[in-house]
């Protein structure tokens, strides 16, 4: 059986390590476009900041993918002939296929703003903008603004202001990362930014950026704000990366249509991770999930479809986990803008800065968490949510069953706020 | 926040001078070269104990001063460490424990002990470590507490407090190796070595040491016993402690110990070539303590491997969820203190038996 993969990122390896360990002799071939070997693409953000190295990114050394039988290929996917299942490739080779996975991710969205081509405008995902960022500051940055209110752009935030020069942040919503924090939290987030040394604008958003013989130098908001800048960093959103598959005639919406197996509307083509949109049929709009975090889990069982098992994949209790300027956070399951039916309650230890909230249904049961500044596990907040725990319950056991904080952590004098 | 309003001259200018020193320039292996001098000029010259003034002729020598400047620099490294990681709790008491025994229990008390005309004892200094501590010639120099103590603590005190709480107690808590590893050493604890072919020459040199330090003690022991009817095992004895003194004492604690750290990283000694570290190690996979990781929140970044400065793939583990022990893992705790999701965390199972 010979699988070839498109994508070396999270979705893809994960999928391939799937088939190795059902199959140790599948042919199994992963091709990136953007780097010969799999890179931890959330790392980017500490290579930029100096504290890791590009060659300190990739996860495995070079002999695994040898050792394993990995046949990695450092080139693009021009075309999907599906009837040959055959691949061509822009150094002009072709490939051979019996199954193939889509994991082509994401990249990140950029509206039509006069002024987006100036040099100095700046995405932040990949390897490319590692190197755009890096040229920029060879020639010198003292002011740089960051557009987007969510993790990539916090990331942005940390990262110019680590590298030494005057930022701005701004923000879209009345308050950072509204569609997962509440105000609360968001207030904890600000005052972070702040107590750095950065400006925080809320409500705005880009209207143009202007420039002088290509080179970015200001930029101006909705609202006729104006900000000179030698960088902005966009961070509005990723989208799935489904160009190829576009092209090749597989059913896309936002991304490339799935059924719970994987599979495409192409048979013995599958597509998992960022790319994908997994689609019970007939609904107008699937989910999908652009994290690395269900990335790994989709890779993880569509490597096992492909190896011929029958997947039904459910994907679970949400999760995810990031941290602000250093505060984490950590949130499981469902808050109450993605089941208004909830009811949230709120405790905070402002000295600490620790703030938990949980949403919970009409009989007090949990369904989600939201914690900031703590150390939590996940799986103990994820199985009281699965028991369907009272809060009192919870509440009760938190640090002593979830707790994760390193030792000697002194206990958060929490209040009950809400 | 003028560090912000830096000009691009400066800032390069700043993060050339740390970048090179912290990443095998330059200014990284002039400072190696010099240290290696200070310890070539230490052991073979008498440079710093012209440095001495004439009066304590007797209660002080060349290792005294070597002893002040090894703690000045724990205090120092120390205090900017804190300084850099005063958000973590572990960190800060760690190292403050650190300084804290530095100064009092391998420097005051020694050096009083001296002072007050007696011979100096190193009360956090114990056998395999330092192996003159069952020597019968030296310790049992030393009134009868001393000799309980040496033996007590090596053979029972220290291994039941390394399965208790890990070896860690003693190599990132007590050990003046590790104290200046952890201190002066910090900034260079990324440069240990990663790859597969040192961990496996590893494994072979550290367990080698202690089967040596293991050897040597017997012999010498022996020597002490039935040495006087026996010239040729007096001689070999002889050898064997001066073999022993100079290669795993000199050249390898010292010297290359501590004038690698710009070059290597600083726990070569630790890692390496220490054979209480390879006792400890041992002992800590039958004990409580260990790495708990959850690999659900992993985005495999690399920071914790980075940082580890025993050269510890933690990231493999992270990415496979396998809380671990490692035999060479001297909990200092910094992986779990740079990792972006709280993934990591050192603790203490319930169980003795993993």
């Amino acid at each position: 059986m010979n699988h070839v993969i498109i994508g070396n990122g999270i979705a893809g390896v994960s999928a391939a390590q799937a088939i190795r360990r059902r199959d140790d002799t599948a042919a199994i071939t992963l091709i990136g476009d953007e780097s010969g070997y799999f890179f931890s693409r959330t790392a980017l953000m500490w290579v930029f900041m100096g504290r890791l190295e590009r060659r300190d990114l990739e996860p495995y050394e070079r002999h695994y993918w040898r050792e394993n039988r990995f046949d990695v290929v450092h080139d693009q996917v021009v075309t999907i002939d599906p009837v040959k299942r055959e691949l061509t490739l822009r150094s002009g080779s072709t490939r051979g296929y019996d199954r193939l996975l889509l994991a082509t991710g994401s990249e990140a969205s950029r509206y039509d703003w006069p002024g987006r081509e100036l040099q100095g405008v700046c995405t932040f995902t990949t390897l490319g903008d590692l190197d755009r960022l890096e040229k920029y500051w060879r020639s010198g940055v003292r002011r740089a603004v960051v557009v987007g209110g969510g993790l990539i752009g916090i990331e942005l935030v940390e990262c110019f202001h680590h590298r030494g020069c005057r930022v701005q942040f701004l923000v879209r919503e009345p308050w950072y990362f509204k569609q997962a924090l509440s105000r609360q939290e968001a207030s904890m987030v600000h005052d972070r930014i702040v107590g750095r040394g950065c400006e925080v604008f809320y409500n705005e958003e880009i209207s143009r950026f202007d420039g002088d013989h290509g080179r970015l130098n200001s930029l101006v908001t909705r609202s006729g704000r104006e900000l000179s800048c030698d960088v902005a960093g966009i961070a509005v959103g990723v989208h799935p990366r489904i160009g190829l598959a576009r092209r090749t005639g597989l059913e896309c919406n936002r991304g490339i249509i799935v059924d719970r197996s994987f599979r495409t509307s192409i048979p013995e083509i599958l597509a998992a991770g960022d790319c994908a949109e997994i689609s019970d049929s007939g609904r107008s709009s699937g989910l999908v999930q652009s994290l690395w975090y269900t990335a790994v889990k989709q890779g993880l069982a569509a490597g096992r479809a492909m190896s011929g098992e029958e997947i039904v994949f459910d994907p679970g209790i949400p999760y995810n986990a990031a941290q602000f300027f250093g505060l984490d956070w950590l949130t499981v399951g469902w808050m109450n803008d993605r089941k208004p039916d909830l009811t949230e309650s709120a405790w905070l230890d402002r000295d600490a800065g620790r703030s938990i909230r949980i949403a919970h249904d009409d009989r007090g049961r949990v369904q989600g968490f939201s914690m900031l500044g703590g150390r939590y596990q996940a799986a103990v907040l994820q199985r009281w949510i699965e028991e369907s725990r009272p809060v009192d319950h919870v509440m009760g056991r938190l640090d002593q069953e979830a707790g994760f904080d390193e030792e000697f952590t002194p206990a958060a004098a929490i209040r009950r706020i809400q | 926040m003028t560090a912000a309003m830096a000009s691009p001259a400066t800032d390069r200018a700043a993060r050339f001078w740390t970048a090179s020193l912290d990443d095998r320039g330059w200014p990284a292996w002039l400072l190696a070269i010099g240290l290696a001098t200070f310890y070539l000029l230490l052991y073979y010259t008498e440079v710093f104990t012209r440095l001495l003034p004439r009066s304590l002729d007797g209660k002080a020598d060349k290792w005294t001063l070597y002893g002040i400047l090894y703690t000045l620099a724990i205090v120092w490294g120390g205090v900017n460490f804190i300084r850099r990681n005063g958000r973590s709790r572990y960190q800060v008491i760690r190292t403050g424990v650190v300084i804290l025994v530095q100064v009092v229990v391998a420097l005051a008390i020694p050096t009083l002990m001296r002072f007050l005309g007696g011979k100096e004892f190193y009360f956090s200094y114990l056998w395999p470590l330092k192996i003159e501590y069952f020597y019968p010639q030296v310790i049992f120099s030393y009134p009868l507490p001393f000799v309980f103590y040496s033996f007590l603590g090596s053979l029972l005190v220290v291994p039941l407090l390394a399965v208790l709480f890990g070896k860690r107690f003693y190599c990132s808590w007590v050990c003046g190796c590790g104290g200046l590893a952890n201190t002066f050493g910090d900034r260079w604890r990324h440069l240990s070595l990663k790859t597969r072919a040192s961990w496996r020459f590893e494994t072979v040199s550290i367990h080698s040491v202690l089967v040596l330090a293991v050897a040597t003690t017997v012999i010498v022991v022996v020597n002490w016993g039935i040495g006087q009817s026996h010239p040729g095992l007096a001689a070999f004895a002889f050898r064997v402690q001066r073999f022993y003194g100079f290669v795993i004492g000199f050249i390898l604690s010292g010297l290359a110990g501590v004038a690698l750290y710009p070059l290597l990283g600083t726990r070569i000694w630790c890692r390496f070539f220490c054979p209480m570290a390879a006792l400890l190690g041992l002992i800590q996979k039958l004990g409580r303590y260990r790495i708990a990781t959850q690999g659900e929140l992993c985005i495999a970044c690399g920071n914790c491997s980075k940082y580890c400065e025993m050269g510890i793939d933690v990231r493999s583990y992270a990415i496979a969820n396998e809380s671990f022990t490692r035999a060479s893992c001297v909990g200092c705790g910094i992986c779990a203190h740079v990792c972006p999701r709280g993934v990591l965390k050192l603790e203490l199972i319930k169980t003795t038996l993993s």
